[in-house]
């Protein structure tokens, strides 16, 4: 028999406790990380500004239009202080009504969400110009107080609206990590809504297709091409005050701090898409496929060389690429904060083709000095061969709530 | 207006000359009373001349385009032969006009009835008068502007009336040598231009097609729209863009007979002196010289193009490293290069490729770590790009190709490709004929308010166009003038086909289209002289063949092409034809390379047509409204099982291009 001496077993047994300790320890510390995160998941829903804006974009995306079916202000406003109330439990984690457990109630919350984090969740919510006025009726007396800047989009060039996709009084945009938690949202919002609102349409986006934050990667949208390289990012403070925000001493009063929300439903041609050639495909982006670096230059973030020639004297990057008809130094200098997702939503049954596609949307300080002649410049886009607009939306975003204020206090109180 | 105003104003004083020598000599016989039958058979011959003119004018405009063309090319050459023939025997025999002339008259004045006067004067006068008819209607079909040139010669006919009449009188003297000298350059100069556009309207019709090589970009000094241009162009027969064939002709003719006209004639009349052979030496000398030089210059311009034979192909080894392309700086001589591509152990580096610019001229793919792969250039000298994506440090390199080694082989050298090109060339030409006749049908219905008649002749007049929709594409904008639809484009700035479509079957007014038609016929007209000179190779009809394709996946299957009067399918079909032919172009070549393929996208067609079969309706097809959803999605998904393995085709014809 070998003798062990003391020491020797003294010293392996400290040696297994102690790294005992540590594995348990690590695993200990490992939960409470977890719970750390599942903790700062949460974006806080009160602030100057709506959330859901300069929030670096989430994953997932449930977006609804509402037509409001009352003709009575009390009853729109008693709606738009019951959402903010649910709203602001949900994007804390928690249900959207008390729980009371009475076997006689409907629930007050739906419960798909139950034990899932918030996810970041953020509700946002705006007013589209037929909350003001239809068919020039002043529905609600606020006629007065529509915004100059929530114009009435012009018709553009490759625009195949379908009123089924576009416009609504009142927009909400769910946004978060976990699908099922923006669906949750909008589900409550709508069941609240009952009696006074109708969904008009609604979009599921998965994938976000723009960065709105230097700390994510560029992610790629459904043609394969990386989106969104030369987005505002909300850590830029300069251009977001410039660009987005409504200002400080901008008309009307009630929208400071605000902003203008345009919302496209973009449906890509995605069988023709896939029969063009790599260099047809390069040339429609002007940006290079796998790299996301513009035509003739390298990295994805170098500033875009728009006045490079090849050797025979041609534009690198095509004349009607996309890039260089959406770059700011083309429009003067203006510019969009975008925040779009990809959505698939079943068959074109007409052709047998999948309606998917891009869920455009951008906000900025005033539609038709930004959006309007960008998209208009987009007009002689190589893209437009491969895309339709069928769903268009424009919509005021009131400034953030406040602690115990409610959406579109500004508006019914300011 | 000017060549028609000197044509009227020679070939009226040769008719005023004639029967001024015929008035004379008979008043010298005291028969002044015979006169008025004279100028009555003057009258007959100038009659029946315009007759036959105004006849040749219509029997042209009812032909098609080509043979238009073709009958154009009949007068050109006919007038041109009348002058040619005018000025050489003018020259020689005009001391003998008044001779025979007088002895005419005196055998009438023998037979002395009625008709022999008229019969006298009339074939007088007739050559001139027909002269005069064919060669006006040869310049007015030339013309920028048909009313001047139309001026331009009753101007012309009077002053000669005039003229003639104050010489007859004795009140003018005209030293006739001069003005024949004078208005012969001119003519000469004129008949060259003739020449010019002869040889032009030949090619259009189909029967002349060497040579077509654009000689000179003319287009500093002969600039359409300007005062210049009708001066130029009108005058002298000048183009923006004159073909090598088109100037030689007009030097050729040009230069030999105006040293004809303006050399001094031999002082004693008859041949044989020494003068008049030393004429025709120094006019023999001078077309043989021209003729040498322009061969010369046609030579020099061909050893450039011609090929020097492949000569000694190179291998090029390149690896792919984590930093990127290993080597990242190449420097290799033209001509057939083999790259060898390899891959150690770089995980995010897979790919190479050789670029010109943002073209990709050859490259690999998935040469994972551990692979290896290759592809062939016959590569010219210059320098390149080299692209190993996703590399941290060499992701983009330099390749620099020598000339010296073997001259690598132009790529237009192949025979194959330039068959493919030639043959989908004249296509388009074809194309752009029908659709400027075809066009030309249906704004004459438009202009006339007939709206049935429009509607029947408007979806025969979009086919054609249909058929090469991504060529015009390519010329800015031409395509949206000619088929925006409604919201494509500014309301202000809305023309062309279906603008005139909502018109007929929305508003059923075709108040104010006038305009609009007009301008349609005449950006169909710029469309068929662009085609004439866009450069098109292999690779690009492949491309256009899909693109087609595209259209009709686009708009036509969902009905949003023509939204007013639903003839998608019209238009469907045609854009089927069009890529059908794109691809038979290009078949040949792509059969060399992948024989199933090409069989696989031939059987595809055929299933799209076949698809098609159920809504034909005579010619054409059943309005685009009856088609159920589960019409339509069967048409598209023919559509895009046939377009995938087409967009396969370019790849191979490039690959058979080198």
């Amino acid at each position: 028999m070998t003798r062990v001496s003391r020491r020797h077993f003294l010293g392996s047994l400290g040696a297994a406790g102690a790294s005992l300790a540590l594995t348990t320890g690590t695993v200990g510390f490992g939960q409470v990380e977890n719970d750390v995160q599942a903790a700062s998941a949460i974006v806080p829903f009160e602030g100057t500004h709506q959330a859901g804006i300069d929030t670096p974009a989430q994953e997932r995306m449930f977006t609804a239009a509402f037509d409001l079916t009352t003709d009575r202000l009390d009853d729109v406003q008693a709606m738009l202080k019951n959402w903010t109330d649910a709203a602001r439990r949900m994007c804390a984690g928690e249900p959207a009504g008390p729980v009371s457990g009475s076997p006689y109630l409907p629930p007050a919350d739906t419960g798909e969400a139950i034990g899932l984090s918030p996810a970041n969740l953020t509700v946002t919510v705006g007013f589209g110009p037929g909350f003001f006025e239809r068919d020039g009726q002043d529905r609600f007396g606020l006629k007065a107080h529509r915004p100059e800047a929530l114009i009435d989009l012009p018709a553009f060039a490759s625009d195949e609206l379908d009123p089924e996709h576009s416009g609504g009084d009142l927009i909400v945009q769910a946004c978060a990590d976990d699908a099922q938690v923006t669906f949750h949202a909008i589900h409550n919002l709508a069941r609240i809504a009952r009696g006074i609102a109708v969904i008009r349409w609604s979009q599921l986006g998965f994938g976000r297709t723009s960065s709105t934050s230097r700390t994510q990667e560029t992610p790629r949208n459904l043609m394969g091409f990386k989106d969104g390289t030369n987005n505002i990012k909300t850590e830029d403070d300069d251009l977001m005050r410039e660009q987005v925000w409504v200002g400080s001493s901008d008309q009307p009063a009630w929208m400071r701090g605000g902003t203008y929300m345009v919302a496209r439903r973009i449906r890509m041609l995605i069988e023709v898409w896939d029969r063009s050639s790599l260099a047809d495909q390069e040339q429609t982006f002007g940006r290079d496929k796998v790299t996301g670096a513009p035509l003739g230059q390298s990295g994805e973030f170098t500033m875009v060389d728009l006045d490079a020639r090849d050797a025979k004297g041609n534009l690198v990057i095509p004349e009607r690429a996309h890039i260089r008809l959406a770059s700011h130094t083309t429009l003067n200098g203006v510019r969009i904060l975008r925040r779009g997702y990809s959505f698939a939503d079943g068959m074109d049954i007409r052709t047998g083709q999948l309606d998917t596609g891009l869920v455009f949307i951008c906000f900025q300080r005033e539609p038709a000095k930004q959006f309007v002649p960008m998209q208009r410049n987009l007009a002689r886009d190589n893209l437009n061969e491969y895309i339709k607009h069928t769903g268009s939306g424009i919509y005021a975003i009131p400034p953030g709530v406040q602690p115990g204020g409610y959406w579109g206090q500004t508006l019914f109180e300011g | 207006m000017l060549p028609t105003f000197v044509i009227g104003l020679r070939e009226g004083i040769e008719a005023a000359l004639i029967v001024g020598i015929i008035a004379a000599y008979l008043r010298q016989r005291g028969r002044q009373d015979a006169l008025r039958w004279v100028w009555l058979g003057v009258g007959l011959a100038a009659s029946l001349c315009l007759l036959i003119g105004i006849l040749l004018n219509l029997l042209e405009r009812t032909l098609p385009q080509k043979e238009q063309e073709g009958l154009e090319t009949i007068i050109a050459v006919v007038a041109i032969a009348f002058i040619t023939y005018m000025i050489l025997w003018m020259r020689r025999h005009s001391r003998g006009i008044k001779h025979t002339l007088e002895e005419d008259a005196s055998s009438a004045l023998a037979r002395n009835t009625v008709t022999a006067f008229i019969a006298m004067s009339f074939f007088a006068v007739l050559r001139e008068g027909f002269e005069t008819a064919v060669f006006v209607l040869a310049v007015f079909q030339s013309a920028n502007d048909p009313a001047a040139a139309g001026a331009g010669v009753i101007l012309g006919l009077v002053v000669s009336a005039i003229l003639g009449y104050l010489l007859y009188r004795g009140g003018v003297r005209i030293n006739l040598n001069r003005f024949f000298k004078v208005t012969g350059v001119v003519l000469v100069i004129v008949a060259a231009g003739l020449a010019s556009s002869a040889l032009h309207t030949a090619h259009e019709a189909g029967w002349f097609n060497a040579v077509q090589t654009q000689a000179l970009d003319l287009t500093w000094l002969v600039k359409p729209g300007t005062i210049r241009y009708a001066l130029l162009s009108g005058m002298l027969g000048l183009q923006p863009r004159p073909t090598i064939g088109e100037v030689l002709i007009w030097l050729i003719y040009a230069i030999p007979l105006t040293l004809y006209v303006v050399w001094p004639a031999p002082k004693r009349q008859g041949s044989g002196s020494s003068g008049g052979s030393g004429k025709h030496k120094a006019v023999a000398t001078s077309v043989s010289a021209v003729i040498c030089i322009l061969m010369l210059a046609g030579c020099g311009k061909g050893t450039e193009a011609e090929s020097t034979g492949s000569g000694s192909a190179q291998t090029v080894a390149v690896s792919l490293t984590s930093a990127g392309c290993q080597p990242s700086d190449l420097t290799i001589h033209a001509g057939p290069t083999k790259f060898n591509v390899t891959n150690q152990d770089a995980a995010a580096v897979t790919e190479f490729e050789v670029l010109d610019g943002s073209k990709i001229l050859g490259e690999v793919e998935n040469i994972t770590p551990g692979l290896s792969g290759s592809f062939s250039l016959n590569i010219k000298a210059g320098e390149y790009t080299l692209a190993c994506p996703n590399g941290t440090s060499a992701a983009k390199g330099k390749l620099t190709v020598t000339s010296g080694g073997a001259a690598a082989t132009e790529p237009d050298s192949n025979p194959v490709a330039d068959t493919a090109v030639d043959t989908y060339r004249t296509y388009l030409e074809e194309q752009t004929d029908e659709l400027i006749t075809a066009t030309t049908a249906f704004v004459n219905a438009v202009k006339a308010g007939n709206i049935e008649q429009a509607k029947q002749l408007y979806a025969p007049a979009r086919a054609p166009y249909e058929r090469v929709e991504p060529v015009a594409e390519s010329f800015g904008d031409l395509d949206p003038e000619i088929d925006a639809r409604e919201g494509d484009v500014p309301a202000e700035e809305w023309t062309g086909f279906h603008r005139i479509e909502k018109a007929l079957w929305q508003d059923n007014s075709l108040d104010g289209m006038a305009p609009i038609a007009d301008k349609l016929l005449t950006d169909v007209k710029d469309l068929h002289e662009k085609v004439e000179s866009v450069e098109i190779d292999p690779s690009q009809i492949a491309n256009g063949s899909v693109e087609l394709l595209n259209e009709i996946s686009h708009s036509k299957i969902t009905g949003e092409e023509e939204r007013y009067s639903h003839t998608d399918l019209d238009d469907f079909q045609a854009n089927v034809d069009g890529s059908k032919a794109a691809f038979e172009a290009v078949k040949p070549i792509l059969s060399e390379q992948d024989a199933d393929l090409a069989a696989q996208i031939a059987t595809r067609f055929d299933d799209v047509n076949t698809a098609l079969d159920p809504y034909r309706d005579g010619d054409s097809f059943v309005s685009y409204s009856q088609l159920t959803d589960d019409d339509t999605r069967k048409l598209s998904q023919s559509i895009d099982a046939l377009a995938e393995p087409l967009s396969q085709v370019a790849e191979q014809v490039v690959v058979a291009g080198q």
